[in-house]
């Protein structure tokens, strides 16, 4: 985990860091879905999948190599991967 | 002048823009953006209201400058329009001002600024599926339309056309930048880029005759973004080692084919058939990227070919030289098409038996199975000692491989005089 908080000090050092999020392991995933105007509530996540969300970082920076680069320092792409995505803008 | 003379008129500037400032304009108006689309759209209904108004008004005295503005009100329309919020409207004022200033530079000085390079790293980005980045620098850097470029790249039209309209929203929606990287991150970047041109040169050079229209202008264009490349980045080795290949390819294309159409293998090419000037500049490339001292496969692949070529004036390729770049070419790269081409090399200077073996070390790659030079060369060597029957199977192979019918043709008559000599040594 001291590898996490000098990678957030550093987002929030550079003012990049809009949110982040450690998420709890699957096992404590709910999954909702309305179906036919009832609501259905499941025990466990989704999909099985062998990857796992752990959690997120939101960064406001200016393009995707910067991106890119502050995901690499991320320690999750070193012992696992670091998908980089667009969020849809807001309106404004 | 009569309207039909202005009407000539404009096109005439019209068209020598297009070719001396298509690549530039675009880049100049999607680098703000990031929208490669819009700025295609907008460049060619700036074209097309030019063809209306020229004829009328006469030539603007700096057409990019008149384009460029018209150009801009495009843009700026459509993301008015729009409204989605991926422009907002901040953003469309502060896009609206920078076009404006520098529309009014060009039109002060009659230059647009070149971004073509930083249009081209953007295209070659790691986040650009690789197949694609040569067809889209073809698009967006010189305009060729989408179903010339999936013919060249013998891909349908509809599945080029939605390949690159994906590739370009990546750009947009990715964010990925319009700029020329880092020097520390340059080595790798630059490589995509010069693969793309590469690949664009390869496709074409697929058809030596030149009878297939859309592909015949593909290694024309490779060069002009080679050339592009070594102007807009002088002391690259790669790029220059790049230019050096791809000119000294282009300098013996006349000679690939004999007057009949068929194929003449480089070792029976005739070299005065070869352009020579050509030649000379290919070889001036390559000294002066070995002068900065940092070699890469580009500028190995020209010394090969560079090798290859001093037959014009010994009469003998220098063999040994070429083992030795395919030795470094070998340990740079791995690649067993390398491995093939090293052991045709060896057969040169240390003869069949190791040859063979050198070809036998790298066999065991499954790559190869399906690689039609890897079956002629064992065919040829396996001939070259005596075991006919093997050789006249591989070449059965590599003929079965092979789509060029040409090629197809000599492998073909190959293998017949293969036939022929077997039957001797069998009367015999």
């Amino acid at each position: 985990m001291g590898a996490y908080h000098s990678s957030t000090e550093a987002l929030t050092k550079a003012g990049v860091l809009a949110g982040s999020n450690r998420l709890r392991p699957i096992s404590t995933a709910t999954t909702v879905r309305v179906a036919n105007g009832k609501t259905q509530v499941l025990n466990g996540p989704y999909p099985d999948t062998k990857e796992q969300l752990g959690g997120y970082f939101l960064i406001d920076v200016p393009d995707l190599d910067a991106a890119i680069s502050w995901a690499a320092r991320c320690p999750g792409s070193s012992h696992g991967t670091v998908e980089v995505r667009p969020v849809w803008p807001t309106r404004t | 002048m009569s309207s039909r003379e202005s009407d000539v008129q404009a096109r005439n500037t019209a068209d020598a823009v297009a070719r001396r400032s298509y690549g530039k304009l675009v880049a100049f108006l999607a680098a703000r953006t990031r929208d490669v689309a819009a700025a295609e759209d907008a460049l060619s209904e700036a074209f097309a209201s030019a063809l209306t108004n020229w004829p009328l008004t006469g030539c603007p005295a700096s057409p990019e400058a008149w384009l460029l503005t018209v150009a801009r009100r495009k843009i700026i329309d459509v993301g008015r329009r729009r409204r989605s919020g991926e422009i907002a409207a901040a953003q469309l004022q502060v896009l609206a001002d920078v076009l404006d200033a520098t529309a009014a530079d060009v039109a002060k000085d009659f230059e647009v600024p070149d971004q073509r390079l930083a249009l081209m790293f953007a295209c070659a980005h790691p986040a650009i599926d690789a197949g694609i980045r040569a067809p889209l620098i073809l698009q967006v850097v010189l305009g060729l339309d989408a179903s010339m470029i999936a013919s060249a790249f013998l891909m349908s039209p509809t599945t080029m056309g939605q390949r690159l309209v994906r590739a370009k929203d990546k750009i947009r929606q990715a964010g990925i930048p319009f700029r020329i990287p880092d020097r520390e991150e340059l080595p790798g970047r630059l490589g995509a880029v010069l693969d793309a041109i590469y690949a664009a040169f390869a496709e074409g050079w697929a058809d030596p005759g030149g009878t297939d229209v859309a592909r015949r202008d593909l290694p024309e264009e490779a060069l002009f973004l080679g050339r592009l490349v070594t102007e807009l980045l002088p002391e690259e080795p790669e790029a220059l080692g790049l230019l050096a290949l791809m000119l000294h390819a282009e300098a013996r294309r006349r000679a690939r084919r004999n007057t009949q159409g068929e194929y003449v293998p480089l070792a029976e090419q005739d070299p005065t058939l070869w352009d020579s000037q050509m030649i000379d500049v290919a070889e001036a490339l390559l000294l002066h990227a070995n002068a900065l001292g940092s070699i890469g496969r580009y500028q190995l692949e020209g010394a090969l070919q560079s090798a290859h070529v001093h037959r014009r004036r010994t009469g003998q390729a220098n063999w040994p030289a070429v083992v030795q770049l395919y030795d470094a070419l070998w340990t740079l790269s791995g690649s067993p098409v390398v491995a093939i081409n090293r052991a045709l090399a060896i057969a040169e200077t240390e003869g069949t038996g190791a040859a063979l073996k050198a070809i036998d070390d790298v066999a065991a790659d499954v790559r190869l199975t399906e690689y039609q030079p890897y079956w002629a060369a064992r065919a040829e060597l396996l001939a070259k000692t005596g075991a006919y029957c093997e050789a006249r199977r591989a070449y059965e192979i590599a003929i079965g491989l092979e789509r060029d019918p040409a090629v197809r043709r000599f492998l073909q008559r190959r293998q017949m005089a293969l036939a022929l000599s077997g039957l001797q040594s069998d009367i015999i």
